[in-house]
């Protein structure tokens, strides 16, 4: 993106929309970094009105400390060594000297430390997203590059040090400044810039950085699931020609990096991406590949596995339907380009992706799109026991089929229902799973952190997560709601139950136990909006008799105790709030 | 010649949102309060990357109307021919 398209998206940006003011901290003439960055989030977040706010000139710190609680919605924060000390930048240089060495570094230091402070401070009330140094040191120091001073070590250790304390903050992004350099052949600083307009950044430096702030204050939701082929994909040869134990992914035969593959694919299935095999070859021949005891995944977690000489598509539409998800979430790798044409076709939202088998390169790349793809910044309890719990659902449904869906099969579980109002508001997995939950999801309604956290600090506001456990085993915390109590109504804003916790009546449990919870409220008003995936929120609340003709719609108390299903969870619930 | 003048007012228009054309001709940094050193700069920036040219830093003072940055930005043009 350049300066005229970053206007052009601007002039676009839709009157009236609820507004999305991000504070832009930086020591430097913010410039095009601002048109950019509003811009990258005006892209982010279609439906806001994006506005990009700075601070002080010179002033980084005292910027930070400018920011709004009541009207900033995000905070970016570039921070580069003049900001440490105005000798370790161009602009503001004036003298060097190996006199001056230690006082750089001490100052440095100093200034770290007040920016760790205000940074963590800001992080309580909103997002926090970190980037820098990018420019280059000041030519300050005596040693002969490329030979590093030991002043330059310290302060890269000062910087570093600050660096793993914010990334323990649960709040603060921070950007990795060597990625934001990888692939590009983009020289960061320019120097004419910097000495004419104080703005440090070539555009397509400041472009790249932009971009990488926008997601870092408005992350786009992760893909779920990964189909993967298992010839010339998984391991080099072809299984039924060579056999179990001639296929490779070693450094010997230089297929290494198909076992780097394995390894990134076992790492996302321990993250909760979900993997499944779809595979053109006898089962038994690959199972036995699958079964070497130096293949890098435990294929007990890889589900489902399609191995049988079916067209892939027939595959993937199993596989989507085993999982339950849509296509738009899913990644599907294969070496062949027939392959990936066949899936493409069937199914034009998936990303297909063709496994560089003789590019060991073109391979390590793809191992970064899969990260960019799936990675997450906190690995939830829910994220480690997904795989499992999708297997065990197969299992369910099989049982659940076999009793024809009865009450006597649902009372069998013994499931316990866990409703948590304490913690909701504050548990990361709470606005996780309303950010990507399309199915049973009340409206669609996506939040960004500091609205959500703004809606929970409402009078009378309430959140609750929802956990699951039966005989099949944890599903963890499936569900949430979120709304306020108005006199004798609740209000609820939001209500999403993953797909994975369908047909266990857990919906109505979620009735049930807000109506016991607060026993003032006489009637639960629902902000339903269609969506063009949240058909089975919609079935359910026909089935309690809801009308949908009014323009509100709601429940009450009398009318769901008309249309009560019997429930045999165990329900334990914490509330204080009521 | 006539086509430097209309993109240069497309340029105009992206950094001054809502300018009509005579607000744009009229336009100074002395009568226009959106006319301010960013804009400036960032004209600067929409003008190089719509004519493919690099406009000299120490001129950006004197460029303080529409048609003086007309002339100057044929100058650039006619530069790199």
């Amino acid at each position: 993106m350049n300066i005229k398209d970053a206007l052009t998206i601007l002039r676009g940006r839709p009157a009236g929309a609820k507004p999305f003011t991000a504070l832009l901290a930086c020591g430097f003439t913010p410039l095009h970094l601002s048109t950019l960055l509003n811009a990258h989030l005006q892209l982010a977040l279609p439906d806001r009105h994006v506005a990009v706010r700075s601070g002080t000139y010179g002033n980084l710190i005292g910027s930070i400390r400018a920011f709004d609680a009541n009207t900033d919605h995000a905070l970016c924060v570039t921070i580069e060594y003049q900001d440490l000390d105005p000798r370790l930048g161009l602009r503001e240089s004036r003298r060097w000297s190996p006199a001056l060495a230690n006082d750089i570094v001490a100052n440095a230091r100093a200034r770290l430390a007040q920016l760790l402070e205000a940074v963590v401070t800001a992080a309580r009330d909103l997002p926090v997203v970190v980037a820098g140094p990018a420019m280059p040191i000041a030519p300050a120091f005596h040693a002969p590059p490329p030979r590093l001073s030991a002043a330059r070590a310290a302060i890269d250790l000062e910087l570093a040090s600050f660096r793993a304390r914010l990334t323990s903050e649960g709040r603060v992004v921070v950007l990795d400044q060597e990625h934001l350099g990888r692939g590009v052949d983009v020289a960061a600083y320019d120097p004419r810039s910097d000495l004419h307009t104080g703005f440090p950044y070539s555009v397509p430096f400041a472009d790249r950085l932009a971009a990488a702030l926008a997601t870092g204050v408005a992350p786009q939701s992760p893909k779920k699931g990964i189909i993967t082929d298992l010839d010339d994909t998984m391991w080099a040869g072809l299984v039924g020609e060579v056999g179990a134990e001639a296929v490779s992914w070693e450094l010997a035969t230089k297929t290494h990096h198909h076992a780097l593959y394995q390894a990134t694919l076992g790492s996302l299935l321990d993250e909760g991406a979900l993997v499944a095999i779809a595979s053109k070859n006898t089962a038994s021949v690959a199972q036995a590949a699958l079964a070497r005891s130096d293949f890098g995944i435990d294929t007990q977690k890889i589900y489902p596995q399609e191995i049988h000489w079916e067209p892939k598509s027939s595959s993937v539409r199993r596989i989507l339907a085993a999982w339950n998800i849509g296509a738009d979430a899913v990644v599907f790798i294969d070496d062949s380009d027939y392959e990936l044409a066949e899936v493409r076709a069937a199914f034009p939202q998936i990303e297909c992706v063709k496994f560089p088998t003789h590019d060991p390169a073109a391979a390590v790349e793809l191992l970064w799109r899969l990260r960019a793809w799936f990675g997450k910044s906190r690995v939830s309890e829910e994220d480690r026991i997904r795989a499992a719990s999708i297997r065990d659902a197969a299992a369910f449904e099989q049982e659940r089929t076999a009793a024809g869906g009865s009450m006597e099969f649902l009372a069998s579980l013994g499931a316990t229902v866990e409703f948590d109002f304490d913690a909701a508001a504050h548990d990361p997995r709470v606005l996780e799973l309303i950010n990507k939950t399309n199915q049973f999801n009340l409206n669609g309604t996506r939040y960004t952190a500091a609205d959500w956290q703004r809606a929970n600090e409402r009078p009378g506001a309430i959140v609750a997560s929802v956990a699951y456990t039966d005989k099949f085993g944890p599903l963890g915390k499936i569900a949430a709601f979120s709304g306020r109590v108005v006199a004798d109504r609740l209000e609820l804003d939001t209500w999403v139950l993953s797909c994975r916790a369908f047909a266990r009546n857990i919906e109505h449990q979620c009735l049930r136990t807000l109506f016991a919870a607060y026993p003032a409220v006489e009637e639960i008003r629902l902000a339903y909006a269609a969506t063009s995936k949240n058909a089975p929120l919609r079935a359910f609340l026909e089935s309690i008799g809801v009308e949908f003709a009014t323009g509100t719609v709601c429940v009450t108390r009398t009318s769901f105790a008309a249309h009560a299903t019997a429930l045999s969870h165990t329900v334990n619930f914490r509330v204080t709030q009521a | 010649m006539s086509d430097t003048r209309e993109r240069l007012l497309g340029c105009f228009g992206l950094v001054f949102d809502g300018m009509s054309e005579s607000e744009i001709l009229a336009a100074s940094p002395a009568t226009n309060d959106r006319w301010d050193s960013i804009a400036a700069l960032t004209l600067v920036n929409v003008i190089e990357d719509e004519f493919q040219v690099q406009v000299d830093f120490d001129r950006v003072g004197d460029l303080d109307s529409f048609a003086k940055i007309l002339d100057y930005v044929n100058e650039l043009v006619e530069q790199n021919r």
